[in-house]
């Protein structure tokens, strides 16, 4: 049974409900924030074994500087993050930046509950395969 | 006949008449002899002879003079085209040459005239293009070839070293300041210039002062197919970089507030179908995430549509005469059974007589409904939600209160921005499509009002749409 804590933060209330339940069901512990600023502030409070995050988030902080804020931090520089977005060029613009990020992967919206899952998985247990970033 | 001629005939006529009397009057004739008689008709032929050659030689000189009066009148302009043919003979051949000579100056002098006036013509339309190309907001530089410039309007002066007015005779590496645009004139010379038109885009530091410029350049040929000049043309398309970006962004936020929805419902299916909702409670959750996502995505999709048509003037507002108090409380009527479901108490707080107002009727109720729905969506549980009506003098205002989350001070100038959400993370936790606030205020401004908004955050707003009293039918009652 996966025992790894995972952190989801995402703007939209249903989403995030729905991951967590979906994560839940897999046997994850899954912590949720509705903010990067939050979700930032819970990543260094208890260190998460992955990151979900959704890239288009108000707030002044949005998925993009999340990530590069979470690499500037000690304690979770390294853990991996699976970024949600519902832009296609917002995705390829995410593409070429995150290029030199590791572990970082992306999956477009609207996504299948069962892909994240086999996603979250697979990064947990061999981490972000260099030159697989998009999903 | 002046004196001499006179006389010469005078004295001949007497020689004959002494002669002819000689013959006739034996008296006579016996008082001159026959050598006398000689000697008289001699006389009187060389007198005669004498008077013809003296008329003769007169006639030519006073040709003359007439002659040189025609030609003196000619000059001062006041005199016929063409000289009088003179009495004698003499004269009448050199008289006809002068005419001719005369007729083909005249000739000249109507072309030189016509040129002239044609001169005239062009240089005031040359003065009227050149002007109208310096009332041009686009650059415009013309050149005979890259070594010698032409012309350059006043728009051109940013992309110029020099000063328009000073363009002229210089080379193109003189005049022209980027040497992207030079790249164009290059090759371009007489022997290889090209045909069409080439165009290149200078960014903000093209020495244009900032924005974005798009520079095209064509060569001119004359019938012969000789090259006959080139042109350059310098435009700003900032406003149309600026609006590719913005459509761009559009497009994107679209994609974004379309896949956020689909997200929830197509995850809420694959939840239901995966068995992953056990109890009747969880699967009511699933089912209402979707049934809120797809009303979310109907009210995305017809705002959107709204926004649309009115932004481009494709949709006709249907104005007519529409009751008021039947529309606020249709409006009212909707959002109710959600004002009960969260306890919020839901006030029409209307007077007794509502005016009718001339509006489009369907554009209206998105507009009311569009902000009295975001007031219950942001008014917690227990709240208040006040729809109210006021009479001023200028103008008639509807307003509709809550005691939601409000709006923080930084962020209401941008609250009517498609796609604009605020970052309050309270204000995140409803989903919402960010274009109903957008949709509502063309909607008002279509009707020609204004909607202002006053907010605290953590104790509400209140949406006012400021309406001109124009649009109050005074033929139809309430």
């Amino acid at each position: 049974m996966p025992q790894a804590r995972i952190l989801v933060i995402d703007d939209e209330p249903h989403i995030r409900e729905i991951v967590r339940l979906k994560l839940q069901s897999a046997g994850y512990d899954v912590a949720t924030a509705e903010s990067g600023p939050l979700g930032l502030e819970a990543a260094k409070n208890a260190p998460p074994g992955l990151i979900i995050t959704d890239y288009n988030m108000p707030g002044g902080i949005n998925g993009l500087e999340l990530v590069k804020a979470i690499r500037r931090t000690e304690a979770i520089m390294q853990t991996p993050v699976i970024m949600l977005t519902g832009s296609v060029a917002v995705a390829g613009r995410i593409e070429d930046e995150i290029a030199g990020t590791p572990n970082v992967v992306l999956m477009q919206k609207p996504f299948s509950p069962r892909d994240l899952l086999k996603t979250v998985e697979r990064v947990l247990a061999d981490g972000v395969r260099e030159g697989e970033q998009s999903e | 006949m002046d004196l001499t001629s006179s006389c010469a005939w005078g004295l001949g006529l007497l020689f004959v008449c002494l002669g002819v009397a000689s013959l006739l009057a034996p008296r006579v004739g016996a008082f001159l002899s026959a050598r006398g008689v000689v000697v008289l008709f001699v006389g009187a032929v060389c007198f005669a002879a004498i008077g013809f050659a003296s008329v003769r030689s007169r006639r030519v000189p006073s040709g003359l003079a007439a002659l040189s009066r025609d030609l003196e009148a000619m000059t001062s302009g006041v005199a016929a085209t063409r000289l009088e043919a003179p009495p004698c003979p003499e004269l009448a051949a050199l008289v006809e040459r002068l005419n001719r000579l005369l007729s083909q100056v005249q000739g000249r002098e109507r072309a030189s005239k016509d040129l002239l006036a044609s001169n005239r013509l062009l240089a005031r339309e040359l003065r009227c293009v050149l002007e109208l190309l310096n009332l041009l907001k686009e650059g415009v530089v013309f050149l005979a070839s890259a070594e010698q410039a032409l012309f350059a309007n006043r728009a051109a002066a940013p992309f110029l070293r020099v000063s328009p007015a000073d363009v002229r005779d210089r080379t193109a590496q003189e005049c022209i300041r980027d040497a992207a645009v030079l790249g164009l004139l290059a090759g371009q010379d007489e022997a290889g210039m090209a045909r069409g038109t080439r165009t290149i885009e200078l960014s903000s530091d093209g020495g244009a002062g900032g924005g974005h410029v798009a520079v095209s350049h064509v060569c001119g040929f004359g019938g012969d197919d000789a090259p006959i000049g080139q042109a350059l043309v310098f435009r700003d398309i900032s406003q149309e970089k600026e609006a590719q970006k913005t459509q761009a962004e559009f497009l994107d936020s679209v994609a974004h507030e379309f896949r956020t929805p689909l997200t929830s419902i197509r995850a809420s299916v694959e939840m239901l179908i995966d068995n992953e909702a056990k109890d009747p409670e969880s699967q009511f959750r699933f089912y209402n995430i979707i049934h809120e996502e797809t009303y979310r995505l109907s009210q995305l999709i017809d705002n959107l549509l709204n926004l649309s048509m009115i932004e481009s003037g494709a949709t006709a507002v249907k104005i007519a005469p529409v009751r008021l108090r039947k529309l606020l409380e249709d409006c009212v009527d909707v959002v109710r059974p959600q004002c009960e479901e969260k306890r919020i108490n839901l006030t029409a707080d209307l007077p007794d007589r509502l005016p009718t107002l001339d509006i489009d009727k369907s554009l209206f109720t998105v507009a009311v409904m569009n902000i009295l729905g975001n007031a219950v969506k942001y008014t917690p549980r227990g709240g208040t939600v006040t729809l109210s009506t006021l009479s001023r003098e200028e103008e008639f205002i509807i307003s509709i209160q809550d005691t939601g989350i409000g709006i923080p001070e930084e962020e209401l100038p941008r609250i009517f921005e498609k796609f604009y959400r605020c970052a309050s993370p309270n204000g995140q936790e409803v989903p919402g499509s960010g274009v109903g606030l957008a949709t509502a205020l063309q909607i008002v401004q279509v009707h020609g009002g204004s909607i202002q908004v006053t907010s605290r955050r953590g104790e509400g707003s209140t949406f006012s749409m400021v309406l001109p009293r124009s649009i109050i039918n005074t033929t139809v009652g309430d």
